[in-house]
């Protein structure tokens, strides 16, 4: 009796279970069944919808809205900087620069060393106080503040290097011998230390540098002048920008309205009212928001990607990183040293099937700089570096390429002494992608070389463990990534050169490297774009020559905006992408 | 009696000073990296000068000490760069604590009555069916049972929204959207209490003062109420509380699931970004909670329990 | 009572060591007083030991017994079922990511045969050719005054991703990974994680419970000090410290359960030292010179054997439970070893996508905890000395 009993117990528990998991099978069918009913009445052209328009987005998190502290850049909604990147309004798919607090772009008249930056007149924060170029000159005092430690203090000395500012924030020189100079009320001059290009100069110290407000961030510093709350809460947050901050609960959601004082906003460059946005921080919660019509926008994951690839409400983005491993040349580990089974490991990494196989929707890389980086002047007209021939010869060149990496292994094996050698591989924990990524990688290694003579072991941690373990040199392989600039990826190879001291330890050294990359940054190829385009090539090879990294994937998502958002441009474009606060909302 | 209490409270101090001087070693054990990835040398140098990580470890721990005892617990590293760490908690503990009382008051009633009900109707129906959801409970994971109970009532139904409504008023959308969390919540503590309420009364019920009572000549129900339940409370105050803390530690998952702002998600995200005072200050505070609600416990038995007298051996009989 | 007298029966044995409590007195000095013969009946039939008296009430415990079954079958299957398996537990076929279950015979009635429901756009068909297996309902989607077809269709996800021949019972997880074999194999990695922790805690536990009740005094003073420090630890907060710190091994998970765990069962027998000690027959042990160790070992602890097997027996689940929690927080098992918590947390990321990664597991969990009550409670009542002879 007491077996039936128990059997049926059982039974039950099947039944609940299975039937949850048998509606997870036609998940997203009856939804979108619904939805043509509800289209229907508003459907056509209806751009003439005026009820509110508020867009609803996402973000997994916001830990501040200090802008000196933050590091992601579009994040800052509530704030505007000199000069704007934006896309044309009148849906022509391209980029523009507009100047935004600046009166008119600014202008050199040095060839790119001394900028010349006018204010406009009357521009005011949320509070009411004036904003002019008192508040920039303060702004960036306080950005390489040596006290204060701002962690976007390299907005001054990384692309554009400002004059003395790197002395200045490491204590060796007073505010005086800093290349910004107040001339008055609406105009101030900034001086660098090597020349740059309009292109630079308005993407970096224009674009980057957000203001904070004076009044509000001395009254928040503490009394030794170490640190300040500013942008820690809603009320320590004035904004100046095309938003106004009205909203925010930490980890919770944030909404901002639009400023209809705001320059920009005056000539119609926004057309949605306000943007709220909510920290979401599971996956699958946001894809059943945005298929039930709670969000505006959703980005796929490998499997929804099968589906919705298709779909009219997907757009396709570019990233201008590029994931894989750091390779340890230098690693105590004696076969790491060996240059044969570092490229071994380069030709073997399966990335078509890490990119096909477990994320589904990224391309695999055979190279270091993405498909994202955009060579040339974005407005008048240049042309992704992928696209170049000197580029698709390199990608031709490091193809992935199995039956070289074992031959390479061989000569590395015996090299080595013929005794078998195994590896550590370093992931980052908490992610099943990357987890599965090391699954693939750790099998197709082991069956490739044969797992009696190679063994690699993973290795989870969290990425700022990793990053730590990758600067002290105490690795194999790890995975990981490092930052690229859309339209100066020379710049961001810095990190490459034997002079960067934050280098994650590869062992790779070259001066030929270094010239080329301080050539294209400060030196003599600064306005050669061809010259750039070549030097960027050879970089690229030297560096995967050496095998200091093996590219992996870029991780280009696919964004869907759901069907009440029509966006103010149809391709994607550098560095905004589809321009998400540009778009109008056409339906309630 | 107050004797007692203070002499638990000295014990507590030095229970709190020895678990944060702890894990103030154990986190620096980690690899971490408090400038974040991809920071510039520069930045990262005057970071480690900044929270003294270039000093050796010894004096690190007097600095730290020292700030902590004077109720300077220090600022966000990397989690929320240069929020005071107190601020972060108090802004986050209100929430969090709201939904894990929300979530005893539904978990303790109904508890006790499926338990009640069960251990009354032994080897009927109602307590098989009982039984069955306890096993139900116990046996699925709480991550699952939230994604389920998101995925069924807020996506297919649409009954619930997904998320919790965050205004700072109380109205009845935001209670709506509490729901959802706090059934997530509850799902594991009905059954401990359900199961824990049904053997204690079951066996009040089976002893020999029932018999007693019975013989006295009261009734069932009045033998049940005065003399039954009265004694089969007494071990749950020795469920409830542990039950509250394992409730904190469930709303790392419900937190995640129903994007609230609370500070589950803090303890796991603050250890794994480095963020060194935040993570001593989140142990911190479960600590005290786990201690105070262990005091809580040993002062309630007296009063539940007229035979227990505070100050003496706790188990001697 | 007849439990008490059983105990007393014990008793006689340290007669023998008179010589160290009455040396001085000479042996010849003795005389028996009576010389009466005693006539009672031998006893006949035999005498039914506790742990004899346990087991037959535990087998008149249906639910018991069947839970012991289920257990055994649990355990057979995660030793032996990865062996019998053709699939390794890491062997990848990375073109058959997320297959849902197909079971020969089971498929011809529609259960298990490897389709899934899609919403797809008409166009996007024929990529799937003769995988479709039945168009379910065709509809139109109007997308800003474009109407586009759509259909929800069935799909044999074994003919689109050219995978025929197999059969994955469970199905495969995103790397085409046999999830049968790789539950099993979790299975195995969770209760060894279950069972050694627990094994560890009880050995720990008991000792330091019976150090600290059977002495009592300054030393039991000291000891409940240490444990309620450690006691006042947040387990979920120092488990995360630990595992980050040692790594997310099968050792390191057993060392984490341990830190804490051998608090609850060593209160547990230091009550039950508190309660015994004082005992007659206890007494009369140590008048007759019995040692401290002959005391705990012999007269005392056999008292809280039923107790301690019992709480065993709900801590391995609870172990489990822990282990997959820490799973779903990212610092589960380290890859590619799975668990059961691993397997969870990975399935529970695309419960609505692919459901049996979710489902397999969980079934296993339950099935296991609802086992694991229910031949604890068997247990418990077997060992219980008032049940006896009922």
């Amino acid at each position: 009796m007491k077996k039936k009993r128990l059997f049926a117990l059982m039974a039950a528990c099947v039944m609940l279970l299975s039937s949850c998991g048998q509606a997870g099978d036609t998940t997203t069918g009856s939804v979108d069944a619904q939805d043509p009913a509800v289209e229907s009445e508003n459907s056509g052209e209806n751009s003439a919808y005026t009820g509110a328009k508020d867009y609803r987005g996402w973000t997994t998190s916001m830990a501040t809205f200090n802008p000196q502290m933050y590091t992601n850049s579009k994040s800052m909604m509530n704030l505007g900087s000199l000069v704007a990147m934006v896309a044309n309004k009148d849906g022509e798919n391209k980029l523009e620069f507009v100047p935004h607090h600046a009166s008119e772009l600014p202008t050199t008249s040095d060839g790119g060393t001394t900028w010349n930056i006018k204010i406009r007149d009357g521009l005011t924060w949320s509070d009411g106080t004036p904003l002019n170029a008192k508040t920039y000159e303060y702004t960036m005092k306080m950005l390489v503040d040596p006290k204060l430690v701002n962690k976007n203090a390299t907005y001054m000395f990384d692309t554009c290097i400002v004059k003395n500012a790197k002395e200045y924030f490491s204590g060796q020189c007073s505010w005086e011998d800093v290349g910004v100079k107040l001339v008055n009320d609406n105009e101030l001059e900034v001086t660098l230390q090597y020349p740059a290009t309009e292109l630079d100069f308005y993407t970096s110290i224009c674009s980057l540098i957000w203001p904070v407000q004076e009044e509000m961030y001395e009254k928040n510093m503490n009394a030794d002048r170490t640190s300040t709350t500013y942008g820690t809460t809603l009320e320590n947050t004035p904004s100046a920008g095309m938003f106004t901050l009205v909203e925010w609960i930490t980890d919770g959601h944030d909404k901002f309205v639009r400023n209809d004082e705001d320059p920009l906003v005056k000539e119609g460059y926004i057309k949605i009212d306000s943007m709220t946005r909510r920290y979401i921080k599971e996956n699958a919660t946001r894809s059943e928001m945005f298929f039930k019509g709670e969000l505006d926008n959703h980005s796929l994951l490998g499997d929804d990607y099968i589906q919705y690839k298709n779909d009219p409400r997907a757009n396709k983005m570019l990233s201008p990183n590029v994931w894989g491993y750091f390779v340890n040349g230098k690693s105590k580990n004696t076969i790491m040293q060996n240059k044969d089974f570092r490229n071994a490991l380069y030709f073997a990494t399966p990335r078509e099937n890490i990119a096909e196989d477990v994320y589904k929707l990224y391309p695999p890389a055979p190279y270091i700089v993405s498909t994202g980086i955009y060579v040339g002047d974005p407005i008048s007209g240049g042309q992704y570096y992928r696209d170049t021939p000197q580029a698709k010869a390199v990608a031709e060149k490091y193809a992935t390429n199995p039956d070289k990496a074992k031959e390479l292994f061989d000569k590395a094996y015996q090299a080595n002494g013929g005794t078998p050698v195994s590896i550590e591989y370093i992931y980052f924990e908490g992610q099943e992608d990357q987890k599965r990524q090391a699954e693939i990688l750790q099998e197709t290694f082991e069956n490739l070389f044969g797992k009696d003579r190679f063994t690699m072991s993973l290795r989870a941690m969290p990425p700022s463990s990793a990053y730590d373990v990758y600067r002290s040199g105490e690795y194999d392989l790890g995975l990981g990534v490092r930052l690229a600039n859309v339209f100066n990826p020379w710049a961001t190879m810095n990190v490459w050169t034997k002079g960067y001291t934050d280098k994650y330890v590869t062992g790779f050294e070259s001066d030929e490297f270094d010239k080329l990359q301080f050539d294209c940054v400060y030196g003599e190829l600064v306005n050669d774009v061809e010259g750039k385009v070549k030097a960027l090539a050879r970089m690229e090879e030297l560096l995967l020559d050496y095998g200091a990294f093996v590219p992996v994937m870029q991780n280009d998502n696919t964004v869907m905006y759901s069907d009440r958002i029509t966006l103010v441009t149809q391709e994607y474009l550098p560095f905004v992408g589809y321009a998400e606060t540009q778009c109008d909302i056409t339906a309630p | 009696m107050l004797r007692y209490i203070v002499k638990r409270v000295v014990a507590m101090a030095i229970t709190l000073f020895i678990i944060i001087s702890l894990s103030f070693f154990a986190i620096r054990l980690i690899p971490g990296d408090v400038a974040g990835e991809n920071a510039a040398p520069e930045i990262k140098a005057a970071m480690e000068a900044r929270y003294h990580l270039d000093r050796p470890l010894g004096e690190q721990y007097v600095i730290f000490m020292k700030n902590f005892l004077s109720f300077d617990f220090g600022e966000s590293m990397t989690l929320y760069p240069r929020r005071p760490v107190f601020a972060i908690i108090r802004d986050k503990i209100p929430l969090t604590l709201m939904l894990n009382l929300f979530s005893l008051c539904l978990t303790i009633p109904i508890g006790l009555i499926c338990g009640i009900t069960a251990a009354l109707k032994k080897n009927t129906a109602i307590d098989h069916a009982i039984s069955a959801m306890v096993v139900f409970n116990v046996s699925v994971p709480a991550f699952v049972f939230a994604s389920i109970l998101q995925y069924i009532f807020a996506y297919r139904l649409g009954w619930f929204p997904f998320l919790l409504n965050l205004d700072s008023s109380l109205s009845f959308s935001k209670f709506v959207s509490m729901i959802l969390p706090i059934l997530a919540l509850s799902f594991g503590g009905i059954a401990t209490i359900t199961r824990y309420m049904r053997a204690e009364l079951f066996e009040a019920l089976n002893s020999d003062y029932m018999l007693l009572s019975k013989s006295k000549g009261l009734s069932k129900v009045q033998s049940t109420l005065r003399h039954a339940l009265r004694n089969s409370f007494i071990p749950l105050c020795n469920v409830i509380i542990p039950m509250f803390m394992g409730l904190l530690g469930g709303s790392m998952v419900v937190e995640n699931i129903f994007g609230i702002p609370g500070i589950g998600s803090l303890t796991a995200a603050s250890i794994q970004t480095s963020d060194y005072y935040l993570t001593i200050a989140v142990l911190f505070f479960y600590s005290i909670i786990g201690l105070t609600s262990m005091l809580i416990v040993d002062l309630s038995y007296g009063i539940v329990d007229p035979r227990i007298r505070i100050g003496g051996g706790k188990v001697r009989e | 009572m007849s439990n008490k007298k059983q105990q007393k029966l014990e008793v006689p044995e340290p007669l023998d060591a008179k010589k160290i409590s009455m040396e001085k007195i000479p042996s010849e000095m003795f005389k028996n007083v009576s010389e009466e013969k005693i006539f009672d009946q031998n006893i006949e039939g035999e005498a039914i030991s506790f742990f004899k008296d346990a087991y037959l009430r535990f087998k008149k415990n249906k639910a018991a017994i069947g839970a012991a079954w289920i257990i055994l079958i649990i355990v057979f299957m995660a030793i032996f079922a990865p062996m019998m398996s053709p699939y390794h537990f890491r062997e990848q076929h990375t073109n058959f990511g997320t297959l849902p279950p197909r079971i020969p015979g089971l498929e011809k009635i529609g259960i298990a045969d490897g389709c899934t429901t899609m919403d797809l756009f008409e166009a996007d068909l024929e990529e799937f050719g003769d995988a479709v297996k039945k168009i379910k309902s065709e509809y139109t989607w109007n997308y800003k005054g474009k109407e586009i077809k759509k259909v929800i269709a069935e799909i044999d996800m074994y003919e689109y991703k050219d995978a025929k021949e197999h059969y994955f019972i469970f199905g495969t997880d995103n790397i085409g990974r046999d999830l049968f074999v790789r539950l099993w194999r979790g299975t195995r990695i969770s209760l060894l994680i279950g069972f050694v922790s627990v094994l560890i805690n009880c050995i720990i536990g008991v000792t330091y419970g019976s150090v600290s009740g059977y002495y009592g005094g300054k030393v039991d003073m000291v000891m409940q000090r240490f444990a309620e420090i450690l006691g006042g630890i947040p387990f979920l907060v120092m488990s995360i410290l630990f595992i980050m710190v040692l790594g997310a091994g099968v050792s390191s998970f057993i060392l984490v359960l341990i830190i804490t765990g051998w608090i609850g069962m060593s209160r547990m027998i230091r009550a039950q030292f508190y309660r015994y000690k004082d005992y007659e027959y206890v007494m009369a042990s140590r008048t007759m010179g019995a040692k401290d160790r002959t005391l705990i070992f012999r007269h005392i602890l056999p008292n809280a054997i039923g107790p301690i097997i019992t709480q065993a027996t709900f801590a391995v689940p609870s172990a489990i439970f822990s282990e997959s929690f820490l799973s779903y927080l990212g610092l589960g098992i380290q890859a590619p070893e799975p668990s059961i918590g691993v397997l969870l947390a990975e399935g529970q990321k695309v419960l609505t996508t692919s459901p049996h990664l979710t489902l397999f597991p969980a079934l296993v969990v339950s099935a296991l905890m609802l086992a694991f009550n229910m031949f604890g409670n068997g247990l418990r009542d077997a060992f219980d000395p008032r049940m006896r002879g009922l």
